[in-house]
């Protein structure tokens, strides 16, 4: 679908990626500064990289060696920035018309209408961008580079400005584009939740370079490098020494002298005693043990008692920082309210806690 | 009123309208290019241009002789083919004003194609449009403020230029004398009263025209 091999240097900052994006809806996933725009930049033609390449559809859009660099205008990609970018002298009916104003008026108006409806902006073709909220100003943006019937939509954190609730909304809208118009889709953005919510797949940009690419899954419960770990709010990232290994069970154990706790985590090829593993587990993958339940036999290894120290609210759910004996924190604990309420936990309290087995991710070594 | 008043004020209109169309299509184009590209000798360039901003009028006026006058660098081949030379024609009042009010134009002009959004530019071009079309669709309309003050700003300096005018196109009753050439001569001879007149009737139409440009670059967007 799309190939994009290239490299740029910006002084204190260089772009080296290569992507292989197939149709549907790619996030483009990482910290501000990482080159999420300017790797959309170069995919639409508005920043020129100083090598490689950029194929769309087998099309070559670009190829420094060649010499050859299409025209922004002739490369029919959309492109929806995180300001709308209205023309302001325009009203909507001729922002979204502006892209299509070769057709005839008759074509022009049939195309601009069904965009319109689609993107529930009826009522508002009269008006000016300055009398629409921010939610409609990027409806129309939308509307006005779909229109074109574009070969690829580039979207770059369009609904970070935005409302909760209406931003909540516009995903719905923009799934909808997906399902419907069957346009492949780069979203770039920095939010977990929209970044789970809309991919199919989703690349993680750092300091320029790809760190991982992979669906949802992949990316949450099996991050490739700390830092991406991180980025997706694993909070319980530990480096242990393995202690022992038993590949026959497929575990090992592992001393963590900062936390000065030991663990079963899952055995990986080639793994000797004394070698230093970085592993990781989800707050919502810790349990709080209730007193008079049974334990299941894949917990036992991973059960520390300890006691609760702090307890913070977020909304529609609960952090608990659990610590066993320094003065620290041990484990970051997250769980729904519904969760919370029934078990009774108070700071201070004595709890035992678990590690769900299939949820503690070991991590590739680095470098 | 004197056949010769009103004869400068009409030869002051007509020169400065005809400067300032000039002016307009110039100073646009040379503003869109300044502001939106970059190539060797752009920095002279922009030198070049404001030049005649800061110079007296009578450099200026020296350096249109030397370039027009009938064995000037460019005005000998002009003579030679036409038989004719600018020189001591209102043309020459024309050229003169042209030169000298252009500089105003281009710096209105160029700050105000700057000051669209850069973004409106990006998405008309992603948007199917190329330069051309882009600069008459989103950055003329977009600027269109600065453009109406800097021709009005033009066409002011343009009614009262005198130094160079005098030297390029001279000072010939009924034929090159614009209003405030009419007015130095008249004061230079004495001739009060008729200068007089002619201050006040300029001072008012002036301040007319500006009041009329004013009103319309308001209304614009």
């Amino acid at each position: 679908m799309i190939e994009v091999h290239i490299a740029k240097d910006l002084g204190n900052f260089s772009l080296n990626l290569s992507l292989s994006l197939q149709s549907g809806l790619t996030v483009l996933f990482g910290p501000s500064g990482s080159g999420k725009t300017l790797t959309l930049h170069a995919i639409a033609g508005l920043v020129e990289p100083d090598s490689g390449t950029i194929h769309l559809n087998g099309v070559v859009y670009f190829d420094k060696k060649r010499g050859v660099n299409l025209p922004i205008p002739r490369r029919r990609v959309g492109y929806v920035f995180q300001e709308p970018s209205l023309f302001p002298h325009m009203n909507v009916f001729e922002n979204i018309a502006y892209g299509i104003a070769g057709l005839s008026s008759e074509e022009r108006r049939e195309r601009v209408k069904y965009m319109i409806d689609k993107m529930r902006l009826g009522g508002l073709e009269r008006n000016f961008p300055h009398q629409i909220s921010g939610g409609q100003k990027q409806r129309v943006a939308l509307a006005r580079a779909l229109v074109t019937s574009p070969l690829l939509l580039l979207l770059d954190e369009p609904f970070a400005s935005l409302d909760k609730p209406v931003r909540e909304e516009l995903r719905l809208d923009l799934l909808r584009i997906r399902e419907e118009d069957h346009v492949p889709i780069v979203f770039v953005t920095h939010d977990v939740e929209e970044a789970f919510v809309l991919s199919d797949e989703i690349v993680v940009l750092n300091e320029g370079k790809v760190e991982q690419i992979g669906g949802k899954e992949d990316i949450f419960y099996r991050p490739q490098t700390q830092k991406i770990a991180k980025f997706f709010g694993v909070k319980n990232i530990f480096h242990g020494k393995i202690k022992e290994i038993h590949p026959e069970e497929g575990e090992m154990t592992v001393w963590v002298e900062e936390k000065g706790f030991q663990s079963s985590i899952p055995y990986r090829e080639g793994a000797v005693v004394g070698k230093w593993v970085h592993f990781c587990i989800r707050p919502e993958e810790i349990m709080v043990l209730k007193e008079d339940r049974p334990i299941k036999k894949s917990l036992r290894a991973n059960i520390f008692t300890g006691k609760i120290g702090r307890i913070v609210e977020k909304g529609s759910e609960h952090t608990l920082f659990f610590k066993q004996s320094r003065d620290d924190y041990d484990f970051e604990i997250s769980m729904p309210n519904v969760a919370y309420r029934s078990l009774r936990i108070k700071e201070g309290q004595l709890v035992k806690v678990a590690f769900k087995w299939e949820s503690i991710w070991l991590m590739p070594e680095e470098k | 009123m004197d056949g010769s008043v009103l004869f400068s004020l009409r030869l002051s209109l007509q020169v400065a309208t005809v400067a300032t169309v000039l002016i307009v299509l110039v100073g646009t184009g040379m503003a869109y290019i300044l502001a939106s590209k970059n190539f060797r000798g752009k920095e002279p360039l922009d030198i070049l241009l404001t030049l005649p901003l800061v110079l007296p009028p009578t450099v200026t006026g020296y350096y249109l002789i030397l370039f027009m006058g009938r064995n000037g660098l460019l005005g000998k081949y002009l003579f030679h083919w036409t038989g004719w030379s600018v020189m001591f024609t209102w043309y020459a009042a024309v050229l003169a004003s042209f030169i000298v009010a252009l500089p105003l134009m281009i710096k209105t002009t160029r700050a105000a194609i700057e000051s669209v959004d850069r973004n409106l530019i990006k998405v008309s071009y992603t948007l199917g449009h190329g330069e051309f079309k882009t600069f008459f669709k989103v950055i003329l309309p977009l600027s269109r403020k600065g453009i109406i003050a800097g021709a009005v700003i033009s066409f002011a300096r343009a009614m009262g230029e005198f130094g160079a005018t005098l030297m390029v196109a001279g000072n010939i009753p009924g034929r090159t004398a614009t209003m405030p050439i009419a007015i130095y001569t008249s004061a230079s001879s004495g001739e009060w009263s008729k200068a007089n007149m002619m201050v006040i009737f300029f001072t008012l139409v002036s301040g007319f025209f500006i009041y009329i440009a004013n009103k319309l670059s308001k209304r614009v967007i």
